[in-house]
């Protein structure tokens, strides 16, 4: 039996245990913004124009991984959903779901990546909610984060607007995120040196807003990977996307992994990666912008659009042509 | 490292049995080269099976009577350069056992691994799909131990497999039709509703057909 002192039903009664819970875990860390006081809402100061509003809820397993854990990924997951529509994040919640049983200091490492990343990011965990449900009724912990952002200028997003000759770009390595919590889970037994690629993706957008009349598209490739999003967006269309195999970053590890489990990288989740459709006029300035900052250093432009009607093909490295399909079933559950 | 069953034994425990069902290749390949339907020109030879079981366990399929047998790994390089290996024995009136997988795969295989299957394991009868019984191809626990085989502990009953209703997976592996000539394809079998295992796996002939026919 350990000895580390752990989450008790009590702690999510609302009675004593609850609020000494909340005074050392949550105000200590997130105590000093509109969380102070801990008001039923946060009421916050809004003079922009238009609001960009996400949600989304993190059951990685495991909880923690190489390069990260569940709470970095909460913050980093939201703060990118709201950057990828052209927003600029500015507030969380933070709703936690904690298994009876999780050991506190666990949580507590969780809690202090948590306030790490909204540092760093420049957001305020502003309103939140903490549960506890019995052993067995979750796995560890489970936290919805949802963001609140000001809509940037001159961003006008939409898949419509993606047209023939349009260039396909990447911010970086694909997949590391996937292949590390898939590396660290107890029961596939690979060594690698392979981390996780969760990181804000905010300030990679900030830098190219000169140019954002001619973002056709942006998104982060989580669940299901460049595959899904790029299958989505043509999905339908009178456009298809031609992908070039050898210009794909992708790290030593992914590669390896890749090989050895026989997973296709193209199907397995970035969490900290930005996938854009641009006009080719702005594409050799934005990889520029992209290459000078750590998170954009590997930019790559991967591909274009052409008139391959709702499918997404790729130049493979053996000089063939292959189908990327939509991921189909459970490749790697409880990824984000 | 020693094998699971001699691990148990050695503990004394009487609550642990295993359920298999192994397979061996070699006796696959026999059937496959004297069904008098078939006309096998070559055998790409499985990557991970002959890491176990060595590349000169093709030997028998080659010489005089055989075909050439390329033993190829997974990566689409890997399978050009043995594809390529073939059709140059063809050419060449060759019929040998090349490895275009030698970083994994050697002549003798995994000598550690075969032992061990030796010691606890002995050919038996096994069924396959599109071939039926095939005598020996198959392997289950020696007599030995055989208070570790769960058939025999639990008087469990394997029942013969039934094929749905249309399913030709059996005909398609064994590559007497292509997939679009069976009934079921694209129309009762899709990849994401699949009846048969060769529409299932990304690595089914039905489930690649498919993909591309569209």
């Amino acid at each position: 039996m350990s000895s580390e002192p752990t989450i008790q039903l009590a702690h999510g009664g609302g009675g004593r245990m609850s609020r000494a819970l909340i005074q050392s875990e949550i105000i200590s860390r997130f105590g000093n913004g509109p969380l102070a006081g801990l008001p039923d809402a946060a009421t916050l100061p809004w003079t922009g124009k238009k609001l960009i509003f996400t949600t989304d809820s993190y059951v990685v397993q495991p909880l923690e991984f190489p390069g990260g854990n569940i709470g970095d990924m909460a913050v980093h997951g939201t703060v990118n959903d709201l950057a990828v529509c052209g927003g600029i994040p500015k507030w969380l919640s933070m709703g936690l779901i904690i298994e009876e049983g999780l050991s506190i200091p666990t949580l507590q490492r969780i809690l202090d990546s948590l306030k790490k990343a909204a540092d760093c990011c420049d957001v305020m965990v502003v309103t939140g909610d903490t549960k506890v449900v019995g052993r067995g009724q979750c796995d560890g912990i489970f936290i919805n984060t949802s963001g609140i952002g000001e809509a940037m200028d001159g961003f006008a997003l939409s898949p419509e607007r993606i047209a023939k000759g349009d260039d396909v770009i990447v911010s970086g390595n694909i997949a590391d995120h996937g292949f590390a919590v898939l590396a660290a889970r107890k029961n596939i037994n690979i060594e690698s040196n392979l981390k996780s690629d969760t990181a804000p993706v905010h300030r990679l957008v900030q830098t190219i807003q000169p140019y954002a009349g001619d973002v056709k598209f942006m998104r982060d490739p989580t669940r299901g990977g460049l595959a899904a999003v790029l299958n989505e967006l043509v999905e339908g269309r009178n456009t298809g996307i031609r992908l070039n195999e050898a210009d794909i970053p992708f790290s030593t590890g992914t590669r390896a992994l890749s090989e050895t489990l026989g997973i296709d990288p193209l199907h397995v989740a970035s969490e900290g990666r930005i996938v854009m459709i641009c006009s080719p006029r702005v594409s050799e300035a934005i990889l520029a912008k992209w290459k000078t900052s750590k998170e954009g250093a590997d930019a790559r432009r991967i591909g274009t659009v052409n008139a391959d009607k709702g499918r997404v093909t790729i130049q493979t490295i053996s000089g063939g042509l292959r189908v990327v399909d939509v991921p189909r079933g459970e490749l790697l559950p409880r990824i984000c | 490292m020693p094998s699971i069953i001699q691990a148990a034994a050695n503990r004394g425990l009487n609550n642990f049995s295993l359920l298999t069902a192994f397979k061996l290749v070699p006796p696959a390949l026999k059937a496959l080269m004297t069904d008098p339907e078939l006309r096998i020109d070559a055998f790409l030879c499985p990557a991970h099976v002959s890491a176990i079981i060595g590349s000169d366990a093709y030997k028998p399929f080659t010489g005089p009577t055989g075909v050439p047998c390329v033993v190829a790994g997974f990566e689409p390089l890997d399978i050009l350069l043995a594809i390529d290996g073939i059709l140059s024995q063809l050419v060449a009136g060759k019929a040998e056992v090349e490895n275009q997988y030698s970083r994994v795969v050697k002549p003798e295989g995994n000598m550690k691994a075969k032992a061990l299957m030796e010691r606890y394991l002995e050919p038996v009868d096994a069924r396959w799909r599109g071939l039926g019984l095939v005598p020996d191809s198959g392997l289950g626990i020696r007599r030995e131990f055989e208070q570790f085989d769960a058939e025999k502990k639990h008087g469990i009953k394997v029942e013969k497999g039934r094929e749905p209703a249309g399913c030709l997976c059996g005909e398609v592996i064994k590559g007497k039709i292509k997939p679009a000539a069976c009934p079921l394809f694209g129309t009762g079998c899709t990849p994401d509703h699949a009846v048969g295992p060769c529409m299932v796996s990304s690595e089914g002939s039905c489930a690649a057909y498919y993909k591309y026919s569209r």
